[in-house]
């Protein structure tokens, strides 16, 4: 059994927090995606090559009849390990832009990213005017696309494939939404966009379908990225899983193989899904902010 | 890959992400409503009139969202593709 | 799995807005204003460029202008030193002959007035000798102041030469 295990870690070093999970339970064999799902889900402790650490555990708290467990867990671990990234990454390249006229190395790199949204996403989605939301928009971009990817490292984990994670972005993607509309067209045309333009008799069904509106968006944001980021580790775990299903070795590097496409696949899905997000709060974003406007740009 | 290969490719996705979106958004729809709906019951202990309420009340917001969007969208279009030419 | 746990959320959410402030402050705001710098920059240099481009253009049309004007001139200046050359020349020569003939007249004169004086010389040599010839055919006898006014009215009648 070790020997498959030893095979598959010099094999593929992104299964490898993988392979103790499912070492431990390779007799039950039912049970193996039941206990792969559970790699991918929250968890009050860190998986690190010679077992767990345990993460700071607090009492919840009682806010307003809901309580609250703000326990350190490893999604919350690896949050705070993208946001120091981020951070680092972007400082970093702040300081060389500004130092030299020619950005070079991590400076141009960064910056590539930051012209992309500015032009290819800010600037056609929302107009001069979003340039002022390019700070939130980036921080987005940058924080899902770190996010995403910290889980493809061994041993790490993706925040982003958690729903309460998403969830929280979503929070934050439509009080950016709403505030930039209310900030371009003013409440009164805010509130009488809600009612639709039909006749105050049908209010009570339009405010309803309207408001549902304003919050799908989100939602859906929510779930796009929390689906597309827990469904590309489902897919890389199950076929690990094969491996452990067929009980032999011999069928070992097909799985892997395809481990390891699915893994640069995975590269390119957390790219896309940090570019969708962005792409598609920053739309939203236009569309409460056009309303005005496009009326002025008609004539 | 090149930087322009880049720019076609948002510009592909910029196009046709808002009619991949109303579909989403027509399912968050249903499936906020089937929530919301079912939750009510349980708290009223209506079972399940509130969640059939819900569902239909879902489907024509959907459907609402999803034709208002394709016919503004196209308004959009139309107008721009005029100003092309 | 599709759980909420509120904690996360609000972890997320503090998280989230603790970094948007950081990176505004520490990286955007840099980065898009010395992004801004530098395309302005781009920009002014290309129109600085531009402008170069035009000016050169516009200094070698003058150029070209200028340098025609100066060849016009130029041709026109050597063809006016040829015609003073030319015209100097023919002065020279001029003066040179009119000299020449000067000289060839006063010349004729001095040669004309060498010859009267030795004339005049020969005929007072000649009333002398004629005199003396007389004298001495005749014997002394003749007055001499006598004899040559004699003498002299008879020159007078001959011819000049």
């Amino acid at each position: 059994m070790s020997s498959i295990i030893d095979t598959i870690k010099t094999s593929s070093h992104t299964i490898s927090g993988i392979t103790d999970t499912v070492a431990a339970h390779t007799e039950h064999k039912e049970n193996i995606f039941v206990e792969l799902l559970h790699h991918t889900q929250d968890s009050p402790y860190l998986e690190v090559p010679f077992g767990h650490i345990n993460l700071p555990h607090f009492p919840p708290v009682n806010i307003f009849g809901i309580e609250i467990d703000f326990s350190i867990t490893k999604h919350v671990f690896f949050l705070w390990v993208s946001a120091i990234i981020v951070l680092f990454i972007a400082v970093a390249a702040a300081r060389k832009n500004t130092k030299s006229k020619i950005p070079k190395g991590i400076g141009n790199f960064i910056e590539v990213f930051v012209v992309f949204i500015r032009d290819e996403i800010v600037i056609p989605n929302m107009g001069k005017e979003g340039v002022r939301y390019m700070p939130y928009l980036l921080t987005t971009f940058f924080f899902i696309l770190i996010m995403n990817l910290t889980g493809l490292v061994p041993y790490g984990s993706t925040s982003t494939s958690n729903v309460s994670v998403t969830a929280a972005l979503a929070i934050i993607a439509f009080v950016m939404i709403q505030s930039s509309a209310i900030r371009q067209q003013g409440i009164g045309h805010y509130l009488a966009h809600l009612t639709g333009g039909v006749h105050w008799i049908l209010w009570p069904i339009m405010i309803p379908i309207e408001v549902l509106g304003l919050f799908t968006k989100p939602f859906a944001l929510c779930i796009r990225l929390f689906a597309n980021m827990t469904g590309g580790h489902i897919v890389i775990v199950s076929l690990i899983g094969l491996i452990f299903i067929f009980k032999t070795i011999w069928v070992a590097p097909i799985p892997i193989a395809f481990a390891v496409g699915i893994n640069i696949l995975e590269l390119f899905v957390a790219l896309l899904q940090a570019y969708i997000f962005t792409m598609l709060t920053s739309l939203f974003m236009g569309l409460g902010m056009q309303v005005s406007s496009s009326k002025e740009n008609s004539h | 890959m090149k930087l322009e290969d880049l720019n076609s490719l948002a510009k592909a996705y910029r196009e046709a992400m808002p009619y991949l979106a109303i579909g989403v958004q027509m399912a968050a729809m249903v499936i906020i409503m089937f929530l919301v709906g079912k939750w009510a019951d349980e708290k009223f202990s209506t079972q399940p009139w509130l969640m059939i309420a819900g569902i239909i009340f879902g489907i024509s917001a959907g459907f609402y969202h999803f034709f208002k969007f394709v016919t503004a969208e196209s308004k959009k279009s139309n107008t721009s593709s005029k100003n092309e030419n | 799995m599709l759980d909420i746990n509120p904690g996360l959320i609000i972890w997320t959410i503090v998280t989230f807005l603790i970094l948007m402030f950081l990176l505004t402050k520490l990286a955007w705001k840099p980065l898009l204003s010395a992004l801004e710098k530098r395309e302005e920059h781009i920009r002014s240099s290309i129109d600085r460029a531009e402008k170069a481009a035009r000016d050169a253009e516009h200094q070698a049309a003058e150029n070209k202008k200028h340098i025609a004007n100066a060849e016009v001139k130029a041709s026109k200046l050597l063809k006016e030193g040829h015609e003073l050359g030319e015209k100097l020349k023919a002065e020279i020569v001029e003066k040179a002959h009119h000299h020449a003939r000067h000289m060839v007249e006063s010349a004729k004169l001095e040669i004309e007035r060498e010859k009267e004086a030795a004339l005049l010389k020969l005929r007072s040599e000649v009333a002398d000798l004629a005199i003396i010839a007389a004298k001495k055919i005749i014997g002394e006898t003749l007055d001499v102041e006598k004899h040559r006014k004699v003498v002299d009215s008879y020159l007078d009648e001959l011819p000049k030469n």
